[in-house]
């Protein structure tokens, strides 16, 4: 082993020895505020125990209004999701409504332009007795008025 | 499945995973029942690998039995499973360190990931150790400032 190697090793031995010796200083910590409170839950043991709880109390209330404010959501949602089925529904309605009056106009139209040509025959039928008329008129030496 | 059996897997299971890889790696090296890393064995003496061993092993347990401490006994120990996971943390985050140290001296920038691995991992041990400080400053504050408003009140 070469002298940096001996130095490296007896600095890591000594950092490794004051990690054990800090563990156990926190060891002899613990152990005594151990007492501490023993002593302490002894005197009044329900206020120690909220006190150490209290930590806990205070995670239950964090997670209860996060789940309250997740159900408010999912009310909400829920709210919305209706009034659109019913916007859905109603615009369905007049949709369907709409179709029905177009074939409805379009029966309409059919039947108007069926009437339509029956007038332009009786009118072309008029026209040719006109026409009739007037060249038996002129051929009689007759003026038809 | 007991209440506190579900805590720890619910709450520290990467916790107590580590700390358990680490009590099974360390403890061994102790008692020499396996061999140790390559870059250790390059650098330190037995009794640097021996305690090598020993911080990885005795910080692994501290923390089981922190972990163990605050959810099986969590009304009484709470605090003291808080204290004695740090005292845990101390060795686990120190041994980290010398590894990821001698595996830069040792292999060179090769090891640079291996390393990493290990000064992030004291880097977590460091954080937890704080953490559990400040939880514990404040447990015993709250206790103090119930007891002033007691005396008050009395």
């Amino acid at each position: 082993m070469s002298v940096s190697n001996t130095l490296i090793s007896s600095v890591i031995t000594a950092l490794l020895g004051s990690g054990l010796a800090g563990t156990a200083v926190q060891l002899y910590h613990a152990r005594t505020t151990r007492k501490e409170l023993d002593l302490k839950a002894q005197k009044q043991p329900v206020e120690v125990e909220q006190v150490i709880l209290g930590g806990a109390s205070q995670a239950v209330t964090l997670l209860t209004s996060s789940l309250q404010w997740a159900e408010n959501e999912l009310v909400e949602l829920r709210r919305d999701q209706s009034s659109d089925r019913r916007e859905i529904r109603r615009l369905s309605e007049s949709v369907e409504a709409k179709d029905a009056r177009i074939r409805e106009l379009e029966s309409e139209l059919l039947i108007l332009k069926e009437r339509f040509g029956m007038v332009q025959q009786q009118l072309d039928h008029a026209l040719n007795q006109v026409k009739e008329l007037k060249e038996n008129g002129n051929g009689n030496g007759h003026t038809v008025v | 499945m007991p209440l506190w059996l579900r805590g720890v897997l619910m709450e520290d299971q990467f916790k107590l995973f580590i700390a358990v890889l680490c009590m099974i790696s360390g403890i061994p090296l102790v008692i020499r029942a396996v061999p140790a890393p390559g870059s250790l064995v390059v650098v330190l003496s037995t009794t640097g690998i021996r305690l090598w061993g020993g911080s990885l092993g005795l910080g692994g347990t501290l923390v089981v039995i922190g972990i163990l401490l605050r959810h099986v006994k969590a009304r009484r120990r709470y605090i003291e499973g808080l204290m004695v996971e740090a005292a845990g943390l101390i060795p686990l985050g120190l041994a980290a360190l010398v590894v990821a140290v001698l595996a830069i001296y040792v292999i060179g920038t090769q090891a640079l990931f291996g390393a990493s691995v290990y000064l992030m991992f004291t880097f977590a041990c460091g954080a937890r150790f704080w953490a559990t400080q400040q939880i514990v400053k404040q447990v015993r504050l709250a206790i103090q400032l119930e007891e002033d408003g007691r005396r008050e009140r009395q």
